[in-house]
């Protein structure tokens, strides 16, 4: 238990000094996450318990890859505020490369770099609870993702062990909040 | 020189031609985009891009991401669950009736009504265009960029995406007739 504590307060720290988003950065240091994951390439290879070979492949290329999720309400994030947001990514280059709108979730992805190779990703996704930034460093691979979308592959359990993961993590931020 | 001029805008209004998406279709999109009762869906070329990057090892992966990566834009407008399905059905298909799509395929039966559309240039598919509705479901689905339509339909199957099981046997039909209502 000390050396996953350990481990992962290593894995945050290193996390601070790598290059991502000055817009993404900058908003991170304006608002307070609820939750806040970050993977490594040890890390997600772990997560695939089926030990699928396409997955591996899927995340070869993928270096670090950061989750955070804000509380709409507590951070007082407004549509402009979010907007403003969606403005410095176009600013800082950011070309969109997939985006989803309806009434409850606002979903927008984009690539940073020459394509087909980016050197840096980012979601945004914004529901009226919450707004979930994912930046990721490097890329997936494209065509393990084909793959693995035909086939029988379980991306919800992959998701729900991520979710446990950060389950916990937000657990452990209102037991500190708490004290 | 401005011969040379004329030369390179005209074929940048050619490729510009194969590569965007209808304007008619391009407008009723817009139309929507404000509406909260649909969902919408836009993927660029930039994303279909991506699949460049890769050499597959098996045949069929290969065949399809290079077919992906030929495409230059998807977007869609889909609900399962508006009152007024055909209507927007309806609305959909009189906004194509000033655009150069031929009818690729038509379905009717008692609970959807189904389109296919697509627009070639050169001999080449340039645009698929798909409208279903029915009893509260309503889909406009637009591809466009060099449409390959068996790789679309073998992407189609078994990829669990709903609203794609309507192109799983798109590769199996032949063109009909020019677009009427």
């Amino acid at each position: 238990m000390k050396y996953l504590v350990a481990l992962s307060t290593c894995l945050i720290f290193a996390s601070a000094a790598w290059a991502q988003s000055k817009s993404i950065a900058q908003f991170q240091k304006d608002h307070t996450t609820a939750q806040a994951l970050y993977f490594y390439p040890s890390t997600l290879r772990m997560i695939n318990l089926e030990k699928n070979p396409d997955y591996y492949q899927l995340v070869k290329h993928v270096e670090k890859l950061q989750f955070l999720a804000f509380d709409k309400k507590e951070q007082s994030l407004n549509a402009s505020r979010i907007q403003q947001l969606l403005q410095a990514l176009q600013q800082e280059n950011y070309t969109t490369l997939f985006s989803l709108h309806n009434k409850d979730n606002h979903i927008q992805i984009y690539a940073l770099g020459e394509t087909p190779v980016p050197e840096e990703m980012v979601a945004v996704v914004n529901n009226p609870e919450s707004l979930y930034l994912v930046t990721m460093e490097g890329f997936v691979d494209m065509s393990s993702l084909l793959k693995l979308m035909k086939s029988d592959f379980d991306f919800g359990k992959v998701a729900d062990i991520m979710k446990t993961t950060a389950d916990k993590e937000g657990d452990h931020r209102k037991n500190d909040n708490a004290n | 020189m401005k011969k040379l001029i004329v030369i390179v805008l005209l074929i940048d209004l050619i490729a510009f031609r194969v590569n965007a998406q209808d304007a008619a279709i391009s407008s009723m999109f817009d139309k929507y985009a404000d509406n909260e009762d649909l969902t919408k869906v836009t993927i660029t070329s930039k994303m279909f891009d991506l699949f460049t990057e890769f050499e597959p090892e098996d045949p069929e992966t290969k065949e399809l991401t290079e077919a992906i990566s030929k495409l230059k834009g998807l977007k869609i407008l889909a609900s399962d669950s508006i009152q007024n399905a055909n209507q927007y059905y309806q609305e959909a298909a009189s906004s194509i009736q000033s655009s150069n799509f031929e009818e690729l395929m038509s379905v009717r039966d008692g609970k959807e009504n189904m389109r296919f559309l697509i627009k070639e240039n050169g001999g080449k598919i340039s645009e698929l265009l798909m409208l279903v509705g029915g009893n509260h479901k309503f889909v406009a689905l637009d591809l466009y960029g060099e449409i390959d339509l068996k790789q679309i339909s073998k992407l189609s199957r078994g990829m669990k995406i709903n609203g794609m099981e309507y192109l799983e046997n798109i590769d199996k039909q032949g063109k009909k007739k020019p677009a009427e209502h």
